[in-house]
């Protein structure tokens, strides 16, 4: 029987947490059903494994033009683009059943970027970004946003809180509120891994099932982790515990397509611990 | 020693491969050692 291929859609970056990537993938990228995808390389020929920029017009189609021009000022938008280019060819990729779901490695993140505002080291928001792409071209209809990243993704929140077929749920030290199929989950500032745990079991039950998706994004940041700038009491076994139950749910609502996107989260050791089991959690 | 992740291209026929598994030698093709391809890094956020 034929394995479903994973996705591993990567482009170098300057900054430290990602150092080791992608030599700490090592006894991943020779598994058979891994497909890596990469960016710039200075002269090498294209190929179906090259990690292309979004166009212009697509991204306008979330973002205001104005946004955009801000972000390029910043200096970092190519940066931002690739991150985002890797979640959108992951989700169409995931959607025509080339992959069975995916990891995205981005520089910066997307979920404090709205439909004209930006922070927090997020410019585009990648999974608006795909889900507005399998929206017009390829006629999906539900999807699920994960989000247990340390901090509220207000970008994400504004850009789907009028849209019912997007279903975002934010682990987050806000207040419980729920709005059309936005939801914030309100988690404590120190949280035990088992309380975490439960109240994610406990959302995915009463919000995911009943909406059943066709396919889920997980905005997972490791910065909650004990250690790291938005610690929230949780250990590294807690993330890989959550990927674990994330994957069984994707598999029970939407045949198991899952992209990961990689969000906040800074500390290098961290990264080489987690990336690498997340990863092979989704292939295994 | 091939490098885990590196892409390699073949300057004589254009084959491309990529390395998913280290290892002492050198991957060859025409003959002739194989170029590692250089990527560009770009910035981000921490």
């Amino acid at each position: 029987m034929r394995v479903m291929p994973t996705g591993i859609f990567f482009h170098y970056q300057q900054g430290e947490r990602l150092k080791d990537f992608p030599q700490a993938l090592d006894g991943i990228l020779e598994k058979e059903n891994v497909f890596f995808y990469d960016a710039l390389y200075l002269s090498k020929p294209k190929s179906c494994f090259d990690l292309e920029p979004i166009p212009i017009e697509t991204l306008h189609k979330i973002h205001s033009p104005g946004m955009i021009d801000r972000v390029k000022a910043t200096g970092d938008f190519e940066g931002a683009l690739y991150s985002a280019a890797g979640t959108l060819s992951a989700a169409i990729k995931v959607w025509s059943g080339e992959l069975l779901n995916a990891f995205v490695f981005t520089g910066y993140g997307d979920h404090h970027a709205g439909s004209n505002f930006f922070g927090g080291g997020c410019y585009l928001n990648g999974a608006a970004i795909a889900i507005h792409e399998l929206q017009e071209t390829f006629g999906a209809k539900r999807f699920a946003i994960i989000d247990t990243d340390a901090h509220h993704g207000n970008g994400t929140w504004e850009l789907f809180e009028n849209d019912p077929t997007v279903l975002y749920i934010c682990f987050c030290s806000e207040s419980s509120q729920e709005k059309n199929q936005n939801v914030n989950v309100h988690v404590p500032f120190k949280v035990k891994d088992s309380v975490y745990t439960a109240l994610a079991k406990e959302s995915f039950e009463k919000w995911v099932k009943p909406f059943q998706p066709e396919i889920i994004f997980w905005n997972w940041g490791y910065d909650g982790t004990i250690g790291e700038y938005g610690d929230i009491g949780l250990t590294l076994k807690f993330h890989l515990q959550m990927a674990m139950e994330i994957k069984k749910l994707a598999y029970e609502v939407c045949s198991g397509r899952l992209i990961i996107i990689l969000c906040g989260g800074s500390r290098r050791d961290y990264a080489n611990f987690l990336i690498p089991r997340i990863i092979r959690i989704l292939v295994d | 020693m091939s490098q885990l992740g590196k892409r390699y291209r073949c300057t004589d026929c254009g084959t491309e491969i990529l390395c998913t598994k280290a290892g002492d030698g050198t991957p060859v093709c025409c003959d002739k050692e194989m170029q590692a391809q250089e990527p560009r890094p770009l910035p981000s956020s921490d």
